[in-house]
């Protein structure tokens, strides 16, 4: 299919996409910043390359240094990943010209929804609903307060070229229209570096609703189902399932059509998500098109887990000219699968991204469990870049039986020595809200005390304390040239700061040093 | 010859903390090791005997009141850290109070307050903007200087009114946790405006 890959990414979709490849029999490139030299994803591939500085500006994002890297590697095939490239079309431009082949879609694909206001185009161009509001062609404040009265409060402005929630401002009446608006042009140029505004009416606990879709050169466009993403902080999902809870056939039918139609009527090639804001439960419930990814999308797992697909496998053979490797009889979902994404962040100070080493490291594993991890024992977790460590997934017959599945896993997973939202997530999935399916964007701040901290079991730290004590004392009696005491497991002969490391681990880094910089 | 173990932990999660004492044979020929445990500082101490299953370096598996449990463990600088169930938990020896010497300069660091004398960086983090000047008067709450650390950004705040004294960053550096970065000197505000 390809000669070699570069995976144009780090951390656990680098390390996702190296998996796959090396399933296939593909070899892969990785690339690194001067921050990522230990990470994992480096040693996940067959070769490496260094590509510059810790900020991501002068590395993962520079695209001259993904393009020599791919030419020193000898890849004839760029992945993006999500993040970093994966949504600038001068990505695949440059791909083209240094004759290699991007994953993913055309830069005009990329480049329409790219920006909110063409990318509302063109669903309403494929018939697709879009939440009330409007394009302000005058960006002047009259302007935007004009189309804002008609849109209706509460409502949010929001920077045209942004995303992920950022620079988002929320108005709910007119008399905070007028210092609402100069203050989301001042967030829209510093988290956008563009002004232009547009206005969209705010719904109350809507849910976020998605649908994968895949498409080939060859007119195939199929949908993999929806993922319902409403538990979010901050605008960021922290918790996705599929399918969707409490989403009557009726309503499930028009997002899966309105999805396909909007791809279709883009042009749309490769794997993609189209985002919905869904605003109530039953068959005639509001159903809105917010924007389209046009990438492999962080929670994919959850599909491939239901599906049994491999998308990043489907991304390749699509890269590479071929139809799809299914048709759309032969997938059948089954069952129900939810994943959590861990990240180096502190609940209970409203999120804080954390950076440090990681001290210990443990993932769980047992019948449905997934983990996607870029981390592991050892690992320095880098200020530059996103906070997310690994993603962990259960499959199970039922919604259930996943939920089941993903709290027990959730609570083997060891990440220490720097603060995760691990403890948060288990609170979330135990919550009767959650329990129920019961869920909507506002969950989180909504039950916010009752999830961000535990009340600590004094038992347990009691249980804490003694393992501590006899670990100290095991430690001094090492140190002390005494042989470990009855009840003792000999210390590893081999230290490693890797988990699961072993001699291979170590020949993928002596493979690093021929192959790198 | 049997030698005896005591010494005094303060196991924190989140907001809270506890004291807890451990007692333990030293030369434990036993498979299993007895520990008594007395949890809190009251009077009298609440007291449980837990029993530890095996331990290794990264793991011990330890029984309090019949319920057994995986403690994942990792020692790091002066503090350990622990998970047990999902809840993480960090544990540092008391100084002064145990049988052992242990070192506790972070203990103590936790343990003042804020310090008006000089703010420093709460996490690893990348100066983005700095927006005062030595001399500068500064209001209570006033953004003094903008941090980046993962695509977030953090507002370093004055805690009171007050002048800064010295600016201790450069931006577009990269500063570590507990690096001072600005300092001040507090002023009350009921001193009158600010002399030119």
């Amino acid at each position: 299919m390809f000669t070699r890959v570069l995976i144009a990414n780090r951390g656990e979709i680098a390390v996702r996409i190296a998996r796959t490849c090396r399933a296939l029999g593909i070899p892969t490139a990785a690339v690194f910043s001067d921050a990522d030299r230990n990470a994992r994803h480096v040693g996940a591939a067959d070769t490496a390359v260094h590509i510059g500085p810790a900020a991501a500006a002068e590395s993962y994002l520079s695209i001259g240094r993904i393009i020599d890297a791919a030419r020193a590697s000898g890849a004839d095939a760029v992945h993006p990943g999500y993040g970093f490239l994966s949504e600038d079309p001068a990505l695949p431009a440059a791909c083209h010209d240094a004759g290699l082949t991007f994953i993913g879609p055309p830069a005009r694909v990329i480049a329409r929804f790219g920006s909110k206001i063409n990318a509302r185009r063109a669903a309403a161009e494929a018939g697709v609903a879009v939440v009330p509001g409007g394009e302000p062609d005058d960006q002047s404040e009259p302007g935007i307060a004009a189309v804002a009265r008609e849109a209706g409060f509460p409502l949010l402005l929001k920077p045209s070229a942004g995303g992920g929630g950022k620079g988002m401002v929320s108005i709910t009446g007119e008399d905070e229209l007028e210092a609402g608006i100069a203050r989301a042009r001042r967030e829209a140029l510093a988290t956008a570096g563009d002004g232009t505004l547009y206005v969209e009416r705010r719904i109350e606990r809507p849910r976020h609703v998605e649908v994968q879709v895949v498409a080939d050169r060859h007119g195939t466009v199929c949908q993999l189902g929806e993922r319902d993403c409403s538990t979010q902080r901050r605008h960021q999902k922290v918790v996705e399932e599929t399918p969707a809870p409490r989403l009557s056939q009726g309503l499930r039918t028009r997002l899966l059509t309105a999805a396909v139609s909007v791809a279709r009527q883009a042009g749309y090639e490769n794997a993609g998500t189209v985002e919905f804001l869904i605003d109530g439960t039953g068959d005639d419930a509001g159903c809105y098109f917010l924007e389209m990814n046009t990438r492999l999308q962080v929670e994919h797992p959850v599909t491939e887990l239901v599906t049994g697909l491999d998308l990043v496998e489907a991304q390749l053979a699509i890269g590479a000219g071929h139809r799809l490797p299914w048709t759309a009889d032969e997938v059948v979902p089954r069952g129900h699968a939810i994943e959590c994404r861990v990240y180096a962040e502190d609940p209970a100070a409203d999120y804080l991204p954390q950076a440090g080493t990681i001290a210990g490291y443990h993932e769980p594993a047992g019948p449905g469990i997934r983990i996607d991890s870029g981390v592991g024992r050892g690992i320095d977790v880098p200020v530059h870049y996103d906070p997310l460590l690994a993603k962990l997934a259960a499959v199970g017959r039922t919604r259930e039986q996943a939920r089941q599945r993903a709290y027990a896993a959730l609570g083997e997973f060891a990440v220490l020595g720097l603060p995760t939202n691990i403890g948060l997530l288990r609170r979330v999935l135990a919550h009767d809200a959650f329990v129920a399916g019961d869920v909507h964007t506002g969950f989180l701040a909504e039950h916010g005390e009752a999830l961000v901290e535990a009340e600590p079991d004094e038992m347990t730290m009691a249980a804490v304390a003694a393992a501590v004590s006899v670990a100290h004392a095991e430690r001094d009696r090492r140190s002390a040239g005494e042989g470990p005491s009855a009840g003792r497991y000999p210390p590893p002969a081999i230290a490693s700061d890797r988990p699961d490391a072993g001699v291979w681990d170590r020949l993928a880094r002596w493979r690093l040093g021929a192959a790198g910089d | 010859m049997t030698r005896h173990r005591s010494r005094q932990w303060v196991v924190t999660s989140g907001a809270v903390s506890l004291p807890v004492r451990t007692r333990h044979d030293d030369d434990h020929a036993e498979i299993e090791i007895e520990i008594e445990i007395e949890i809190g500082a009251g009077d009298p101490a609440r007291t449980v005997t837990a029993t530890i299953l095996s331990s290794s370096d990264d793991a011990c598996i330890v029984s309090v009141g019949g319920q057994s449990a995986v403690v994942r463990l990792a020692p790091h600088a002066s503090r350990c850290h622990a998970m047990v169930g999902g809840e993480t938990f960090t544990v540092m020896a008391d100084s002064g109070a145990g049988s052992d010497s242990a070192d506790s300069d972070e203990h103590a660091a936790t343990a003042s307050g804020v310090d008006l004398d000089a703010l420093s960086a709460p996490m690893p983090a990348t100066v983005s903007a700095i927006l005062v000047k030595p001399g500068s008067t500064v209001k209570a709450g006033e953004t003094l200087i903008r941090l980046e650390a993962m695509k977030m950004e953090q507002a370093i705040r004055a805690p009171a009114a007050g002048r800064v004294t010295a600016i201790a960053c450069r931006v577009g550096e990269l500063v570590q946790p507990g690096r001072p970065l600005v300092a001040l000197e507090a002023r009350p505000t009921t001193a009158g405006k600010p002399h030119q």
